[in-house]
């Protein structure tokens, strides 16, 4: 009977060591993959001459459409940078999504709002809309008043009322880079065939914001928070850059994403039945077009950003990776039958089995994995050799990734000025393998469990808001409206 | 670890010879992540350095205190394309006397630049056609044009745009012969580049629209530039192309040039497109139909309210506030709210 325990242990440890070969494989082939794209991004941008196109020629019109939640605290605020961005033609739609704090009347007297008549341009089911207003001082600002239905049905409605070719998709806590739009809108002028391009989120904690924009960037001082910076690095300048050259971009972030209007309205807008929505609409995009067989292109465009805070606290961020994991397993359940389907190419044979195999059962095979080793070092089966050697291949393959993403910044954007960040970056890379990598791969194990378990909803986040007014900000309608996500 | 345990179990060596590379890999990536922020701060210095030691010279030379040649001794043979950068700046944002005296500065330092347009890489090609169409227009016109041949379309784009802010009809028409070789890209977008050109523009794009071969495509582009510089003289050509037209972007282009430019006996050419089974076709349509026609009336609007496509409504009303038919824009907005 042990030996059989023994064999099954055994055999666990083989799975996890091909998992974690596999995993860390591919994350090095994106990183020396976005080695290449971002020096030829940079290179790229620079014989464009980016700002000249747009400050003198047709941009196609956008608007910014960004739902809003009890954000009394920071709505305000959050408009005003917003309605500063550098870009020729462009309406702001903020989305009151039911809030049941003084959004609404923060936002009708700050913008001086009346109610106006805007007909809808789309037919997309959400929960009423009470009312639009439409600014007296800015032309270009809209605010819709509706019922609760959570983010996507706020994303939708918004949607119902965009009259412009593009829409980006934005978190109203969220910080743009004043030339975000400029910038992101970039591969629609240069591929027609282009449906949808995200940007990339940086954090937000510890950067210096002044009217509405980052003037300072900075690290964090909290240790999680400066740990997610570093996640966020790799996870944009070297994971989704990576899958952009691979031509398999399966996510675009909810906080920042640019999509085509007329595809998003034909494939039935934003799903309100998931709390992935961000990742299940371009899902459902890939889909739908090489269905129709409609020529397309989902971009990541690796400059523009997006700032957002990060939860600094364990709680909130256990909350967080188990709503990002939940949205995940959500969507590839819904499309798992576009996996190894010729018809979807790449996105089928590539992307979508790594996002199942890799993504969504990593959690479960990786700390199987690390109960299975522990067990097998503590019965005495493993020399304490193998498992400082298996513990250095772990720790020295973690760093070298981490640090890849940091020489990519450094090589690209540029964004932390200062020496000690750059050094607190590189000194991040190693320690996060003691713990942190563990705690989020328990964390992202909760998530699972809560999907099989069918748990909706968001769960609670505090933020502190921008201007550094403690405020908290609850992201979590009533069931069962789903969620907002920044993965 | 001793040596001896390595040597009888070749999966440990394996493994250690895996945390030595891994270890040299991370201490090459530390290096390389050093090495950079080293570089790009000495790279910040200088530029910061070059502009405080060139730009009182370069704002004498504008003001006519300093002379061209005092400013170019300041510049080292090695600097050169840096000055170059450094009259870009003032380039794009100075016009008339003060531009021609940012080109004449940058003249004596193009020719290396010229160079480049053989370069293997398009980013660098498309960066040395970007920098002569702004500094040496006059002198490299001929490069400029060829380069719209260039196998790059990013090459491409950079002489096309070039030739269209030169404000020269001539220049441009190389580029509006050229409009298949721009089909990728945004079309809206290639069509203010020729409509910045001016209204010298407008007869080549005319001549453009009627001629028999042109396809679909650049024809469109073509009406979107007329319609962008309100061309009264298109909006016949205009109707006698709808009459032909097949391809759904061009007739809705050539209704949205008729929406602007139009007539009131251009309506018997429009009203056809009313029962399209394209929703964009329509809502131009009857778009045009509002704006032309002084009997628009609540038949009419009753009608644009029964549309499926809730754009018919949508550019009715924004064609009738674009005339001050207030009263009009009310009643849709009163009908639609109540049905």
């Amino acid at each position: 009977m042990m030996d059989a325990v023994w064999r099954v242990v055994l055999w666990l440890n083989i799975v996890v060591l091909g998992y974690f070969l596999l995993l860390n494989l591919t994350y090095l082939a994106a990183s020396i993959a976005a080695f290449g794209v971002l020096r030829h991004h940079v290179r790229r941008v620079r014989a464009l001459d980016l700002d000249d196109l747009l400050s003198s020629l047709g941009a196609p019109p956008i608007t910014m459409i960004a739902p809003a939640y009890n954000e009394e605290a920071t709505c305000v605020e959050s408009v005003r940078s917003l309605l500063t961005l550098q870009y020729p033609a462009f309406d702001v739609i903020v989305v009151n999504d039911g809030s049941a704090d003084g959004t609404l009347p923060r936002l009708i007297e700050a913008f001086d709002l009346v109610a106006t008549d805007r007909l809808a341009s789309g037919t997309i089911a959400t929960a009423e809309v009470r009312a639009v207003y439409t600014s007296q001082s800015y032309r270009n600002l809209w605010v819709i008043d509706k019922a609760n239905g959570g983010k996507a049905d706020a994303l939708n409605a918004g949607l119902n009322r965009c009259r412009t070719p593009l829409f980006c998709a934005i978190d109203a806590d969220s910080i743009l880079d004043r030339d975000a739009l400029q910038r992101i809108v970039r591969p629609f002028l240069e591929d027609r065939t282009t449906v949808a391009a995200g940007g990339v989120i940086r954090i937000a904690n510890g950067c210096v914001i002044r009217d509405g924009s980052v003037v300072e960037v900075g690290m964090p001082k909290s240790l999680l928070a400066q740990l997610q910076t570093l996640e966020y690095l790799r996870a944009f300048l070297a994971g989704r850059v990576g899958w952009q050259a691979a031509g398999s971009t399966l996510i675009i972030s909810g906080a920042f994403g640019t999509f085509r209007r007329d595809l998003v309205v034909a494939v039935g807008g934003y799903d309100t039945e998931t709390v992935g929505e961000d990742m299940e609409l371009v899902v459902r995009l890939h889909r739908y077009c090489r269905d129709q067989g409609i020529p397309y292109r989902v971009a990541f465009v690796p400059d523009p950003a997006a700032w957002t805070e990060c939860p600094t606290t364990f709680k909130v961020l256990k909350r967080q990776r188990d709503r990002w994991q939940r949205g995940l397993i959500e969507t590839l359940i819904r499309h798992r039958s576009m996996m190894f389907r010729r018809r979807y190419g790449r996105i089928g044979w590539v992307a979508y089995p790594y996002f199942v195999f890799l993504e969504m059962l990593g959690p479960v095979i990786e700390v199987g994995g690390y109960l299975a080793f522990a067990a097998t070092v503590l019965s005495g089966r493993a020399s304490t050799a193998y498992f400082a050697a298996f513990l250095l291949v772990a720790v020295f393959l973690g760093a070298a990734l981490s640090v890849a993403a940091v020489v990519l910044e450094e090589m690209s954007f540029h964004r932390y000025p200062k020496s000690k960040d750059l050094a607190r970056l590189i000194w991040l890379g190693v320690f996060e393998s003691f713990g942190y990598r563990q705690l989020t791969s328990l964390w992202r194990l909760m998530g699972t469990w809560s999907a099989i378990r069918g748990r909706r909803g968001w769960g609670k986040m505090d933020r502190v808001g921008f201007a550094g007014t403690p405020a908290a900000t609850a992201l979590d309608p009533r069931p069962p409206a789903p969620g907002r996500s920044k993965s | 670890m001793n040596s001896e345990l390595l040597a009888e179990d070749p999966f440990l060596f394996g493994l250690v010879v895996g945390i030595l590379g891994l270890l040299a890999l991370t201490a090459v990536l530390i290096g390389g992540a050093v090495r950079l922020r080293v570089r790009n701060n000495r790279a910040q210095r200088d530029w910061n350095s070059r502009e405080q030691r060139w730009e009182p010279d370069l704002l004498g030379v504008l003001a006519g205190t300093r002379s061209d040649d005092a400013l170019h001794a300041l510049v080292l043979p090695r600097e050169r394309f840096f000055f170059i950068d450094f009259l870009l700046r003032y380039a794009r944002r100075l016009e008339g006397d003060e531009r021609e005296i940012i080109e004449r500065l940058a003249a004596p330092y193009l020719e290396p630049l010229a160079a480049d347009l053989g370069h293997r890489g398009d980013e660098f090609r498309a960066r040395a056609v970007r920098t002569l169409g702004l500094l040496g227009q006059r002198q490299y016109r001929d490069l400029l044009v060829a380069a719209l041949d260039d196998p790059s379309d990013l090459v491409a784009m950079a002489a096309a745009r070039s030739l269209t802010q030169s404000g020269s009809p001539e220049l441009a028409t190389a580029v509006l012969e050229r409009l298949p070789r721009f089909h990728q890209w945004r079309p809206s977008l290639i069509a203010s580049m020729l409509a910045r050109v001016g209204p010298a523009m407008a007869a080549p794009l005319r001549a453009a629209i009627e001629r028999p071969t042109g396809d679909p495509g650049s024809r469109a582009v073509a009406v979107e530039a007329l319609t962008e510089l309100n061309d009264l003289e298109a909006a016949d050509p205009a109707v006698r192309l709808l009459g032909q037209a097949t391809d759904r972007n061009l007739v809705v282009a050539l209704l949205g040039l008729l929406l602007v430019t139009g007539r009131r006996e251009h309506l018997g050419a429009i009203r056809p497109f009313l029962d399209s089974p394209e929703p964009s076709v329509r809502a131009r349509a009857f778009a045009a139909v509002a704006r032309l026609d002084p009997e628009f009336s609540a038949d009419d609007i009753r009608r644009v309210l029964a549309d499926e496509s809730p754009w018919v409504p949508i550019r009715v009303v924004e064609a009738l506030e674009g005339v001050g038919a207030a009263g009009l824009v009310a009643q849709i907005n009163a009908a639609y709210h109540a049905s």
